[in-house]
């Protein structure tokens, strides 16, 4: 690692008083945080947002980081709950404007040009959008960030039997919005 | 609705390799993930005002000394004590959980009884001014609603209820007004990684 010291070292040093530590940890995760809170909310915009907000309350509750070995997994548990927390906010206000969306989903495999494609990601990331916080948050772990359902139990705060059954409605609400494509 | 084949489901949860499905399962489930591919591949990176003003915000907070000395009190040390030091330490601790283990004020505890295989295990908490009281723990797979407890008729404050558990060690939380979750007082606490306390019983193999 030589000048990467791990994170339960960069830990110590800011609970220590070494306020500058923390940017070793802002540098080492907040694109990775970023990605993941982009595919929660669809916006790059909303995303930035929330891995900002995600890392200062991680400074200000640092000490609360129990186990500082697995500071990543507890950072990652912040950010998802932003994430929802925002998705569940955001809901409520658009509703409307998300079911006009759904009447303009098409079937995703009528074609492979680069069009379609572009086309089928944007059906693909809008119908994730519209399937309950706690779904999205199964599917993009799974399937985009390639978690395994015990790595998913600790972000997600929910047991695997949970998690399996968030993943098929999950999957089975994207297909019914994609039009039983897959 | 088009429901999911049983096979395709479990290699979805990840507990079956590709190979283990037929080749039209194979399809779908290569077409589904398929569906994410674009979204994996794409380079996300946070823009750099990210760094900015979280360095800004972490330098500005204010330094909390008292915080500071809480938390220092309340964050465990690794403490090098001496074998003697240490067996008398150990003698004081016992001596002091013998002295209190049993008063009859002890506000929460967990008794044991023990029918089919499983023991009945109560489990008590004082909480006056709550509306409801609930247990939850991995015996119920961490669900938030947990089971109800019951309030004690007589009017002093605790709720009860009996649930039946496999021996093994066993973490649980009490849930109050459906939405606080509080350790027990008189259980050991263990904290789950992400600051929160969990409390810990051991349900002992019992004869019926």
């Amino acid at each position: 690692m030589g000048d990467t010291p791990p994170d339960a070292v960069v830990v110590a040093r800011v609970l220590d008083g070494d306020v500058e530590a923390f940017a070793l940890l802002v540098d080492r995760y907040q694109d990775e945080f970023t990605a993941y809170a982009k595919h929660m909310t669809g916006s790059a915009d909303d995303a930035a947002d929330i891995v900002q907000e995600s890392l200062v309350r991680a400074y200000r509750s640092l000490r609360r980081c129990g186990d500082p070995t697995r500071f990543k997994g507890w950072l990652f548990r912040i950010v998802s709950n932003q994430c929802k927390t925002h998705v569940t906010r955001r809901a409520r206000r658009r509703r409307d404007h998300l079911d006009d969306v759904a009447d303009d989903i098409a079937s995703p495999y009528e074609a492979d040009s680069a069009a379609r494609r572009a086309e089928l990601r944007s059906e693909l990331e809008a119908g994730l959008q519209q399937l309950p916080a706690d779904q999205r948050e199964a599917l993009v772990l799974r399937y985009i960030h390639d978690f395994s359902l015990r790595e998913m139990t600790e972000v997600a705060g929910a047991s695997i039997p949970a998690l399996k059954m968030r993943l098929k409605r999950g999957r089975e609400a994207l297909r019914e919005k994609l039009e039983g494509a897959v | 609705m088009k429901h999911e084949h049983e096979l395709l489901t479990r290699y979805l949860d990840g507990e079956l390799p590709r190979e283990a499905l037929p080749p039209e399962l194979q399809a779908e489930a290569d077409a589904f993930h398929g569906m994410f591919e674009d979204l994996k591949q794409e380079r996300i990176s946070a823009p750099p005002w990210v760094r900015t003003a979280v360095m800004s915000r972490v330098r500005a907070a204010p330094r909390a000394r008292w915080r500071d000395l809480l938390g220092w009190l309340v964050t465990p040390k690794l403490v090098p004590l001496s074998p003697v030091t240490a067996m008398v330490v150990l003698a004081a601790g016992v001596a002091i959980a013998a002295a209190v283990r049993y008063q009859p004020t002890a506000p929460s505890q967990v008794a044991a009884q023990v029918q089919d295989g499983r023991v009945m295990t109560r489990f008590i908490f004082l909480a006056p001014e709550a509306s409801s009281v609930a247990v939850t723990g991995d015996f119920v797979d961490w669900r938030k609603g947990g089971i109800p407890l019951e309030r004690d008729p007589s009017g002093n404050g605790m709720w009860v209820g009996v649930v039946r558990l496999e021996p093994g060690v066993h973490q649980y939380v009490f849930v109050v007004n459906g939405t606080e979750w509080r350790p027990d007082p008189n259980a050991p606490e263990l904290n789950d990684g992400y600051g929160q306390k969990n409390s810990m019983l051991l349900v002992p193999q019992m004869r019926s």
